[in-house]
């Protein structure tokens, strides 16, 4: 799977962004070739896997933050930008 | 409360990660929904759950590449926040007080995973987190950015340095090194 135009294919599959035409020829293709079904399944397991990774990253960057105001005491009722 | 202003340069801020720019948003919003928390009767806890469920949903929308405010940010978060809030609290009737169709945007921002059960997403997180450990920093970067925030090789310039040819090169390169990774798991074989 090095060809970058056979990848950004699949990509666009998945990202449902074919037209109809282009995704029912590829949906043929893809019943007739078993490779290139078993590519898209991998493309759509690693994708997600990255969306799940990125999520948590997201989750990780907030709860950072939560933390590290929480230390400061900005989180408290009593301390309001700073003033407390 | 002086709002925030959604501008290019603070969007990249937030694509980067910035602390700085997840303070902002503390620092402007989060008494906002500490204080609809407590006129629900919740806790000081319930508010800093609250916010940081709100955060999630509201910085994922904003970052797609396509997506623009069409209201104050304060309006969204604290949309959001009460929705959350009420579903949380199981309370029955939750109000929309911003546009419904901009809102549906933000409710099918957190899609669950297709076909995994709870077992199995902790088991691809911890693939994905322990080869997306094994690449370059700049490789997880153009990955991330390209792939889970979706920006195009012109943003992802914007916010790297380096030239649109250079991040198409580069993003499938890295995608196919991650993808030679994944491949060797157990959780990526049995396809």
């Amino acid at each position: 799977m090095e060809n970058h135009a056979y990848i950004e294919r699949i990509h666009r599959y998945l990202a449902d962004t074919m037209d109809p035409v282009e995704k029912a020829a590829f949906e043929i293709e893809m019943n007739a070739n078993e490779q290139l079904a078993k590519d898209i399944k991998l493309e759509q397991k690693l994708l997600l896997g990255i969306s799940l990774a990125g999520d948590e990253d997201l989750k990780k960057v907030i709860a950072d933050t939560d933390e590290r105001l929480s230390a400061q005491r900005f989180l408290q009722r009593e301390c309001h930008f700073n003033q407390c | 409360m002086q709002e925030i202003t959604v501008d290019g340069a603070y969007l990249a801020e937030l694509r980067k990660g910035s602390p700085k720019a997840f303070e902002e948003l503390y620092l402007r919003y989060f008494r906002m929904v500490e204080d609809m928390v407590f006129k629900f009767n919740g806790t000081a806890e319930d508010a800093r759950d609250v916010f940081q469920e709100t955060l999630f949903v509201f910085v994922k929308k904003l970052r797609e590449p396509d997506f623009t405010l069409t209201s104050k940010a304060s309006t969204y978060i604290y949309a959001i926040s009460r929705n959350l809030y009420l579903k949380k609290a199981g309370k029955t009737t939750v109000e929309i007080s911003m546009d419904q169709q901009q809102f549906s945007l933000f409710a099918q921002s957190e899609p669950d995973p297709e076909g995994l059960s709870p077992n199995e997403k902790d088991s691809m997180l911890s693939v994905m987190n322990d080869k997306l450990g094994q690449l370059e920093a700049d490789c997880r970067t153009v990955i991330m950015y390209s792939f889970y925030q979706g920006l195009s090789h012109a943003q992802i310039a914007a916010l790297t340095g380096y030239t649109e040819a250079f991040v198409k090169v580069k993003k499938f390169r890295c995608l196919e090194y991650l993808r030679k990774l994944v491949k060797a798991t157990d959780i990526f074989k049995n396809l």
